[in-house]
């Protein structure tokens, strides 16, 4: 679920002006009703409905069902109508949106929201007049909202009303002075006064606040320009280009990238962040994505990577609670829902985790998280061919060793070995070396029950070769299962037995009993004929290499 | 507006006429369709059939040009086809030849595309205009959704007649070029080729993609990887059939592309080097500027026509470039997606640096183009007041809602607009509701290009549809004003010099300066004679002729209301 703003105000963020974002209503659909208290026309319902992806159409029912309830039971009828119409706003069905938010503002004249919305909507579309109208609507019941006083500015800025303009500006900054959207729009005012030194400062200090910003960057570059500091201008737009192309690296002066290296602000905390995680220090990791949150609150991956670090430090709650609050500023980002959806999976909150996969894909039916997410979720609960759809779409919208390996893995679970192996030689071939794709291959090969797959000479290599990297369980597992499939089952008694005192000595006892049933498999002279994995995280059991070559050179030396 | 309103706001825009020109509807109307009686039938097809492939929202552009140097403009038309599983199948563009016979009402065009052989099988984006072999004669580069073609004009008197040559050339491009400009990047004297590409596309790869809201519905360019585009040299060859090398890479200009969907020349930093601008969908637009010395810098960002006011790319489609505000440097009009605002930039560059201001919002032009989806543009004079209109033609790309819950099949369609120049620097107002019933029309468009088809000194119009008929749309505003058209030739028996630059200067000291181009737009290629709207002015002073190779040279025309051939040598040094 997703909690209402602490704001009054309509989209408004905490310790920041900044204003409430279109898909703003996705939070605002899930608050509780309040009361109204005339009878209300809802718009029709939208074209296409039936056909909408389930949660979009779940979504609209379950606002449309609160509204009707209202309406049946004589009840205040604004606040559902308010919110049917956030819900057309944020899938862009603007007469609906229209038609709703002047029903909402109607029945609810006290509330400013309804006149807010219906401002940004018709800003949105050009129609300026009216969403100067109905700002000013919405600013006459709250004096003070700093972002109605700097949406409605923006527009009177557009329509070269500066006095205005500046006159709303100010009464923002008075109340907000951090606000930074109000700063880069005093400063288009004083451009278009021609104080261009004026507006050089405004955005400097801006940029102070919010070194991340791209809007404040180019504004501030524009400004410099017109003073006539190009370098300063040039300095500033480097650091929002891409890499250098070799191209680039012909034509341009140097000078952006020993800027970039002086960064500070967000780039700069999030590459130490990203150093501390991979070098396994969470709590380093975390301060650093916090100082990128801070120099740019609007970054996603500064927010994510906060969420990560908590749970990397076992505060899983707050890691929950931190991404809640990135889904209500950013309720338009699939990624967000995604990041929430396997944090509440890992913690067995399936349903609240399924609801949150489906949001993302109804905003991003080619969100390869949530595809990924949704194939594990529906992996977990049995649901193998779905699954199985799950991760083939997200593979093919890009491929990594983890949609490969999912893939492949659903394949096995459904029985189509031949197509698993199919899919995992093209897909090792395209993602290159993978240790994880490498053993279910030679697990694959060593243990299904279609001869036809199997190929226990490979496998051992496969398995072996892993084992010489990384003397893990994954792969001594693989090589016991190997040298089964080639016959020498004695040898591989020998090695499940050593497979099972590894896992006794990590404390898995998840494994022991698997473990020990399949050593009594061997030791009854039959191979393995199942290629599903024991378990996760195999890699982690440390297994003697040295007790297993000796077993290797044993089984070498008694095959022919 | 109130059709009351629309009454009495024409006098003012159509000058002092007592009997303004109507429209089929018998309503007063700066632009009346002759489509139907000219005999121009085209009907662009796509190919739709259901399955959203990606290629057939884009539509196709066309071109107004003289093909058989009879003096007046002549249409081609890129068709577009049938789209299967695997490969399209192109139905073939279209060559109206204009015969029109002097009467104030006699366009008339007769279909002869295949007596000319020019008809191609590709399935069609766009097309550009320019004499690549110095013969005199017009030749055609047609961009496809696959391999391009580089049409020759033989140049036979009295008979129309092209060879593809694409081969022969070295000019081919196998993927999704869209708009392509012919200009002379060294100065040789010989035309160069642009081509603008796409994505890396292919019906075979066709992503199935949804709206928010989970419906089927056409994806955007990202879900495509950005194909580069080309640059072709042209090595040049008097008498003989020159070929082109591809010096993408040598120029530089392959390291950076993007999506490119529209592309203009121009000296936009006052080198006398013309430089390139293109216009991206979704991803950066790019300034390429002539080093001359055989390279090309992208400087688009530092120059501020890279990205929005907000620092965010946006969905570039078509480009329009011209002096909107008079003081004689190139301006760029970009049109953009539905919910961004097309963008005006104003050049503002100073010795030698060049540097963009986006004056959108100063010049009117922001929030009435919101709510729609633009192809198409062009910077032109259309009411001879002597400052460059803009006319947008919009079409979306992904469903509009009204449409769909309306059950329309195609529901893509926006109505055209037009904004006329009012001068005080460049403020412009929506006179769209006066243009007549062919800016009532909600299609699907998205080529445009201005020339003077009846030449009667105003500049008409040809829009072309996705999955529509192509408009002609004949100017009926301009002619109440004074007006010289100029065409540039560097020999008698040549054809316009793409690149030269006139400068019209009035009694009143005040100069106009136009370009002679046919690119730009989306698409679509238009007339390269300069036309200069006089307004009130019935003389000229002195015409000035800057040429590509670096030489000026000066006429003191006679009279206006008229064509000139202004031959290089034939000037005052």
């Amino acid at each position: 679920m997703i909690e209402q703003p602490e704001s009054p105000a309509p989209g408004r963020a905490a310790g920041a002006c900044r204003p409430s974002s279109l898909f703003a209503g996705v939070i605002l659909l899930l608050l509780p009703g309040c009361p109204a208290r005339q009878e209300a026309v809802p718009p029709p319902p939208p074209a296409g409905l039936e056909v909408m992806s389930p949660a979009v159409r779940e979504q609209y029912q379950s606002l449309r069902a609160d509204l009707d309830r209202a309406l049946r039971e004589s009840a205040p009828a604004a606040e559902p109508m308010g919110k049917l119409g956030l819900w057309h706003h944020t899938y862009q069905l603007s007469e609906g949106a229209e038609a709703a938010y002047l029903e909402a503002r109607r029945l609810a004249p006290e509330e400013p929201r309804w006149a807010y919305y219906l401002g940004m909507l018709y800003a949105a579309l050009g129609r300026t007049a009216e969403a100067r109208s109905e700002l000013q609507a919405a600013l006459a019941i709250t004096p003070d909202d700093v972002p109605t006083l700097v949406r409605l500015a923006e527009l009177e800025l557009a329509d070269g009303e500066i006095p205005r303009a500046v006159e709303h500006l100010e009464q923002a900054l008075a109340s907000d002075p951090e606000c930074v959207r109000a700063m880069v729009a005093l400063a288009e005012a004083m451009e278009a006064r021609g104080d261009d030194q004026r507006a050089v400062e405004t955005l400097a200090a801006a940029r102070q606040l919010q070194p991340g910003s791209a809007q404040v960057r180019h504004s501030l570059a524009r400004a410099f320009r017109r003073v006539g500091e190009i370098d300063q201008a040039a300095a500033l737009l480097a650091l929002a280009e891409p890499e250098a192309s070799p191209n680039d690296a012909r034509m341009r002066d140097p000078l952006g990238s020993r800027l970039r290296t002086l960064d500070v602000g967000l780039q700069g905390n999030l590459r130490r962040a990203r150093a501390g995680e991979r070098r396994g220090r969470p709590q380093a990791a975390l301060q650093s994505y916090r100082r990128a949150k801070a120099a740019d609150p609007d970054s996603i991956e500064a927010r994510l990577g906060v969420a990560r670090s908590l749970a990397s430090l076992g505060r899983v709650d707050r890691s929950i609670e931190e991404l809640r609050a990135a889904l209500e500023d950013h309720p338009e980002n699939p990624r967000l829902y995604s990041a929430l959806a396997s944090r509440l999976a890992a913690e067995d909150r399936r349903e609240e985790a399924r609801e949150l996969f489906d949001a993302a894909l109804a905003i991003n039916p080619e969100s390869r998280p949530a595809l990924r997410g949704l194939g594990d979720l529906q992996a977990g609960s049995g649901d193998t061919e779905g699954a199985l759809a799950s991760f083939q779409k997200a593979r093919s919208l890009g491929l990594t060793p983890e949609l490969a390996h999912r893939h492949a893995l659903a394949l096995i679970r459904l029985g189509r070995h031949a197509q698993a192996l199919r899919a995992l030689e093209e897909d090792s071939e395209r993602v290159g070396p993978d240790r994880s794709l490498e053993l279910l291959l030679a697990r694959l090969l060593a243990a299904s029950p279609t001869a036809e797959v199997r190929d226990g000479e490979y496998a051992l290599k496969l398995a072996r070769e892993a084992l010489d990297a990384a003397p893990g369980l994954d792969a001594a597992e693989v090589s016991v299962i190997a040298l089964a499939e080639l016959g020498d089952l004695p040898a591989a008694a020998a090695g499940q037995r050593l497979l099972v005192e590894a896992v006794q000595r990590a404390g898995r006892d998840d494994l022991l009993a698997l473990m020990e049933q399949r050593a009594r498999l061997f030791e009854s002279g039959r191979p393995l004929r199942d290629p599903v994995p024991a378990g996760e995280a195999l890699d982690a059991i440390f297994v003697d290499p040295a007790a297993l070559e000796a077993l290797f050179d044993r089984a070498s030396a008694r095959r022919p | 507006m109130h059709p009351c309103l629309r009454l009495l706001c024409l006098p003012a825009l159509l000058g002092c006429s007592p009997e303004p020109a109507r429209d089929a509807g018998g309503r007063a109307a700066l632009f009346v369709d002759r489509t139907g009686e000219s005999g121009l039938d085209f009907v662009h097809s796509n190919g739709m059939s259901g399955q959203l492939y990606f290629v057939e929202m884009m539509g196709a552009g066309g071109a107004l040009v003289d093909v058989d140097n009879d003096g007046d403009l002549d249409v081609f038309l890129v068709q577009g086809g049938a789209l299967g599983p695997e490969r399209p199948v192109g139905l073939g563009d279209r060559l109206y030849r204009n015969d029109r016979d002097g009467s104030p009402a006699g366009i008339a065009f007769t279909d002869v595309s295949s007596a000319a052989g020019i008809a191609g099988d590709g399935y069609g984006m766009g097309v550009a205009v320019g004499d690549y072999d110095n013969d005199g004669w017009p030749d055609l580069y047609v961009t496809n959704f696959g391999p391009n073609r580089l049409w020759r004009n033989l140049g036979a008197e009295g008979t129309l007649a092209f060879e593809d040559v694409t081969a022969e050339t070295g000019t081919d491009e196998p993927g999704w070029s869209t708009s392509a400009t012919f200009l002379d990047f060294d100065r040789d004297g010989w035309l160069d080729l642009y081509v603008a590409s796409y994505v890396d596309y292919s019906l075979a790869r066709d992503v199935a993609c949804r709206s928010p809201t989970g419906l089927r519905d056409y994806c955007g360019p990202l879900t495509y990887e950005a194909r580069r585009d080309r640059l072709f040299r042209n090595l040049g060859g008097e008498g003989g059939r020159p070929r082109f090398e591809d010096v993408s890479r040598a120029t530089g200009v392959q390291g950076e592309s993007e999506r490119g969907l529209g592309v203009v020349s121009a000296d936009f930093d006052a080198d006398g080097w013309p430089d390139l601008y293109v216009g991206n969908d979704m991803t950066r637009n790019l300034l390429w500027l002539n080093r001359g010395d055989g390279a090309f810098s992208e400087e688009a960002l530092l120059a501020g026509a890279a990205v929005n006011r907000q620092g965010k790319a946006e969905a570039s489609m078509g480009i329009a470039a011209g002096d909107f505000d008079g003081d004689g440097d190139e301006d760029l009009f970009v049109t953009h997606l539905r919910l961004e605002t097309n963008t005006l930039y104003r050049n503002v560059g100073v010795e030698g640096r060049v540097m963009f201001e986006d004056a959108t919002t100063a010049a009117r032009l922001g929030a009435g183009s919101l709510e729609s989806t633009a192809f198409g543009t062009l910077l032109f004079d259309f009411d001879n007041d002597g400052a460059l209109d803009v006319l947008v033609v919009n079409g979306a790309v992904t469903a509009v809602e009204t449409l769909v819950a309306a059950g329309d099949p195609f529901p893509l369609h926006q109505p055209n607009q037009l904004f006329r120049n009012a001068g005080n620097g460049g403020v412009f107002e929506d006179v769209s509701a006066a243009a007549g019933s062919a800016f009532e029309r909600s299609e699907v468009s998205r080529g445009a290009a201005a020339g003077d088809v009846d030449n009667d000194g105003d500049l008409d119009l040809l829009i072309t549809n996705n999955n529509g008929p192509a408009r002609l749309l004949i100017n009926n505003a301009g002619g109440r004003r004074h007006w010289l058209g100029l065409r540039l030739l560097r020999d008698p028996a040549g054809w316009d010099v793409l690149g030269a630059r006139a400068t019209v200067v009035l009694p009143d000291g005040r100069s106009l300066v136009r370009r002679s181009r046919t690119d730009g737009s989306y698409c679509s290629a238009g007339d390269p004679r300069l036309h200069f709207g006089l307004g009130d002015a019935t003389s000229v002073t002195e015409v000035r002729v800057d040429w590509p190779d670096g030489s000026r040279e000066s006429w003191i025309p006679e009279g206006v209301d008229r064509y000139l051939t202004l031959v290089r040598g034939e000037g005052r040094r």
